[in-house]
């Protein structure tokens, strides 16, 4: 799966510096990752992007870029992603919040939570339309680093699933942090929409030695299923949040714990 | 007889005087001098004291915490055998001053395993001196004065002149040893000392015969110092001194120290002129601590988890301090100083399993400090004199670095840096009844800026109380209202000396709950911040006696007390309680005997819940000591010195003491000290 995308994406790079070469080419934030790049039958270039080297088992920002094969950007594309997991047996969807064209980076902005990582257990397709054209990516998802949890399903006392996932600190630091948590409540295995009606509690705790910190901010609800708060982290190393779901002071998930390492 | 010992010891150690005698040696009125050049501020007990440090003094050896130790009002805080804090009548950490030669310097440990005094040696001393009050006699702001740690300088000599010293000493208990050499160079316009000592000492024994684990120690202090003279009134001086410390056990601790290095310069430039009666010198110094707590040596049982605990204190400092008498009526004392002083404590555990866990226990935090002391001592008439005082200091402290403010973020809100003006004042009248009764009466206003610990720690573990400490950048200035009276009483064969004391604080800062903090140290009992009480007190009274009932035989006693307590009622922590030191002295010829009982009274005006302390029993310990001068052809000067400490071989601990470790045994002392 790997080599095959290695050598699509050696055959693309190889058309895109041929085509490129003479252009000035807008390339975006240096510290941004292209993982995947294809043309439509229309002849616009889809790149991807993202802010690590690969997409990762959390919520991802999922950059695209789409030009035109002299080279300039389209900023006025009607731009849709479809994550679909393909285990054999069955397929299913994830949390995904549709690209808005950014000016400033030239870039369409959306995100996806990839729930597993790729491999064994079935692969990731990331469909994107682009005016009415799809092109699907098979893309890599790794898991995050040994013992964390960026994002987890969890079962409520209302038997529906909820998508818990971590958006901010994306580079946690010892001190205050912004947190930001994502909550998708699981329609059908296709569909993901946010839950933007919970109450939020944060407990962190570091799990080699049981002590939490002070000061700590309980996430609200600013808009699409997103929560705001903040996280005091007094020490590097370990932490897990616990993150309690409440409905109308109601307990959907008592724990729904992510796990982060610094 | 007493007098001429001290005065054979002062010709013997006249290679060690100091050429900065010319300001000292300005007709002062209230400076009370033994030959041996010792500085105190008139604290008339500590005149009688003075035969103690001259004892302990005398042979070079002793540790600088046992010369503290035998002064009145002092008192150490003990977590080990080795680097104890003193105490000026049980006022401590922030509230006095520790300087070096007027220097600051802050320890880097955050247990405060590090107090300054644990990095000068009798060898490179020249003189202690105590204040017992804020305001002009001060090196800082301090509520209770402070400890100025005098370096010994070499002299200018009319003729080229090399001299030296060499010791070796032997403790029983703890196969402790150490052996010192030192080296001066004398000419008329340049002079160098070098100066050096080195201390081990294995696990001592307590009284129980029962030995103490990680009480051992190592360490070696060097220092050189160097005089240019530059024109007939004018010199240069540079001071070095590197002290070493390995292997540092600390038995009430849970750690112990790897290493405690610190590295002290300084540069200054001396105006004197003897005739007009001015000293004026200049200085600029820098010193850098460096410290290593260390688990490694523990039992792993004991241990729950592994941690690195380093910690480093940097302090860059200047100060220009004028001492002029224009006449006989005024003794006048002007200093501008200032210092940035920068501290950094990190943690980092180790889980079994998991990931290191870091951070900051001292996030980056600095000071930054310019005052300004004036003092005047006015001869109104023959009987009154009037002592005027006063220290303005502006503190700015601030967070060096962007990951200590981020770190700070998690618990406080806004800018952490803050600034203070800092007001101490005194007044004392002294009166003079007749040739044998003097009396004076002080009144100081004390304030001080909370130590930067107290402003900002990171959950600094206590082992007084075991809660885990956070700082409060928003204290209020610890402020005082000291009362002191004394009186002094003296004729041809007797002396004695008395003094209450009285401390009124006003934002006493102490340590109070913070509900739903969990621990970050694993066994603490919760966490604490600083917080200010609106008020506290510490009243108490020193008596000293010196009887001579023969020519060579003297018999001292001193007696100090104190009694503190807060807004509620509570007796306040780390308060020794009543102590008293009774000895009788008897010269023979060239050899002086001594029997010292040193006593303290049970200590129960603790407050457990409160503060964590529990009551201490009472003690005695008894000692002896015999030294004998050898003097030979020319100058060469033998000094040979053997005791025993705590003859009775009783167990005992005394209320300062952290988790009341049981302090040494019998312990038998042998040193030689040869001046040539």
């Amino acid at each position: 799966m790997k080599k095959i995308i290695n050598i699509f994406l050696l055959i693309v790079g190889i058309t895109f510096f041929a085509a490129c070469s003479k252009d000035t080419e807008t390339t975006p934030d240096p510290e941004k990752t292209k993982i995947a790049e294809s043309t439509t039958t229309s002849g616009l270039t889809v790149s991807l992007w993202s802010d690590q080297t690969s997409y990762l088992v959390a919520y991802n920002k999922v950059y695209v870029q789409v030009k035109k094969a002299d080279g300039s950007s389209v900023t006025n594309a009607t731009v849709t992603y479809s994550p679909l997991m393909d285990m054999t047996t069955m397929k299913h969807s994830s949390p995904v919040e549709q690209p808005v064209y950014n000016t400033s980076d030239q870039l369409y902005e959306g995100a996806v939570v990839f729930s597993m990582p790729s491999g064994m257990m079935g692969s990731w397709g990331l469909t994107v339309k682009v005016n009415n054209e799809s092109l699907v990516f098979n893309v890599s998802v790794n898991a995050t680093v040994t013992n964390t949890k960026h994002t987890g399903t969890f079962l409520g006392t209302d038997g529906k699933s909820y998508s818990v996932s971590l958006v901010q600190p994306s580079t946690p630091k010892i001190g205050m942090n912004d947190l930001e948590i994502l909550v998708n409540v699981k329609q059908d295995m296709l569909t993901f929409p946010p839950d933007a009606g919970l109450t939020i509690e944060v407990t962190p705790e570091m799990p080699s030695m049981g002590h939490g910190s002070p000061n700590n901010v309980n996430p609200v609800s600013s808009s699409n299923g997103h929560y705001k708060g903040k996280v005091n982290f007094t020490m590097s190393g370990d932490w897990r949040l616990h993150l309690k779901l409440l409905r109308n002071n109601t307990v959907i998930v008592e724990d729904a714990a992510l796990d982060l390492l610094f | 007889m007493y007098k001429k010992q001290i005065l054979s010891y002062c010709c013997a150690l006249a290679i060690y005087t100091a050429s900065a005698q010319q300001t000292d040696s300005l007709p002062g009125l209230k400076i009370d001098r033994t030959l041996l050049l010792k500085e105190v501020t008139i604290q008339p007990e500590k005149g009688i004291s003075q035969s103690y440090q001259d004892q302990q003094r005398s042979n070079l050896q002793v540790l600088t915490d046992k010369i503290l130790e035998s002064t009145p009002g002092i008192n150490m805080i003990r977590r080990g055998n080795f680097a104890m804090e003193p105490t000026i009548r049980s006022l401590n950490n922030g509230q006095i001053t520790m300087t070096i030669d007027g220097m600051r310097i802050f320890g880097a440990c955050t247990d405060r395993m590090d107090p300054i005094s644990s990095y000068v040696e009798p060898n490179n001393l020249e003189s202690l001196s105590f204040s017992v009050n804020p305001g002009g006699a001060s090196y800082g702001s301090s509520i209770g004065g402070g400890i100025n740690f005098k370096l010994k300088s070499p002299s200018f000599t009319s003729e080229k002149k090399v001299s030296g010293s060499a010791g070796l000493g032997f403790e029983s208990n703890g196969q402790a040893y150490q052996s010192l050499a030192g080296i001066e160079y004398s000419a008329p316009n340049f002079a160098i000392q070098a100066n050096g000592i080195f201390r081990r000492s294995g696990n001592y024994t307590a009284g129980n015969v029962e030995e103490i684990s990680f009480s051992q120690y190592r360490k070696w202090n060097g220092n050189v110092s160097a005089l240019f003279k530059t024109s007939e009134h004018t010199y240069l001086k540079t001071d070095y001194i590197q002290d070493e410390g390995f292997d540092i056990g600390y038995p009430a601790l849970t750690m112990d120290v790897s290493f405690a290095k610190a590295k002290i310069g300084a540069l200054s430039y001396v105006y004197f002129h003897p005739e007009k009666n001015i000293y004026w010198e200049t200085k600029a110094y820098y010193n850098y601590i460096n410290h290593a707590m260390d688990d490694t040596k523990r039992p792993k049982e004991t241990v729950p988890m592994h941690m690195d605990m380093p910690g480093t204190s940097r302090t860059m400092g200047a100060y220009s301090a004028l001492t002029y008498q224009p006449t006989l009526k005024h003794h006048i004392k002007a200093r501008l100083d200032g210092f940035n002083n920068q501290l950094s404590a990190e943690m980092t555990m180790y889980p079994d399993d998991g990931a290191a866990m870091f951070m900051y226990t001292l996030p980056d935090l600095a000071r930054t400090d310019i005052g300004l002391n004036l003092s005047d001592d006015i001869s109104l008439n023959d009987q009154f004199n009037l002592q005027i005082g006063g220290r303005f200091d502006y503190a700015h402290d601030y967070i060096f670095s962007e990951v200590g403010k981020e770190q700070l973020s998690g618990m406080f809100v806004g800018d952490l840096s803050r600034n203070r003006f800092i007001t101490n004042l005194n007044l004392e009248l002294g009166y003079t009844l007749s040739h044998a009764w003097k009396f004076s009466a002080e009144v100081a206003r004390a304030a001080r800026s909370s130590t930067l610990q107290e402003g900002y720690s990171f959950y600094i573990y206590n082992r007084l109380d075991g809660y885990d400490y956070i700082g409060n950048p928003d204290l209020k200035q610890e402020t005082s209202t000291n009362v002191n009276l004394s009186t002094r009483f003296h004729s041809a064969r007797f002396v004695a000396e008395v003094s209450g004391f009285g401390y009124f604080f006003k934002n006493y800062i102490t340590g109070s709950l913070l509900q739903g903090y969990s621990v970050m140290t694993i066994g603490a009992n919760g966490v604490k911040h600083y917080v200010s009480l609106p008020s506290a007190k510490l009243v108490g009274a020193e008596l000293a006696l010196k009887w001579s009932p023969l020519d060579n035989l003297i018999l001292t006693s001193l007696n100090t007390y104190a009694r503190g307590s807060d807004n509620q009622g509570n007796g306040l922590p780390m308060i020794a309680p009543l102590k008293t030191v009774n000895a009788i002295l008897y010269n023979f010829k060239q050899v002086s005997l001594q029997a010292e009982s040193i006593s303290y009274a049970a200590q129960n005006n603790v407050n457990t819940a409160i503060y964590g302390e529990t009551s201490t029993p009472s003690s005695t310990i008894l000692n002896l000591s015999v030294s004998k001068e050898f003097k030979f052809k020319g100058s060469p000067v033998l000094r040979a010195n053997a005791g025993v400490d705590n003859l009775l071989d009783r167990e005992y601990v005394q209320h300062l003491d952290i988790m009341k470790i049981a302090r040494p045994g019998r312990n038998f002392l042998f040193r030689m000290t040869a001046l040539f």
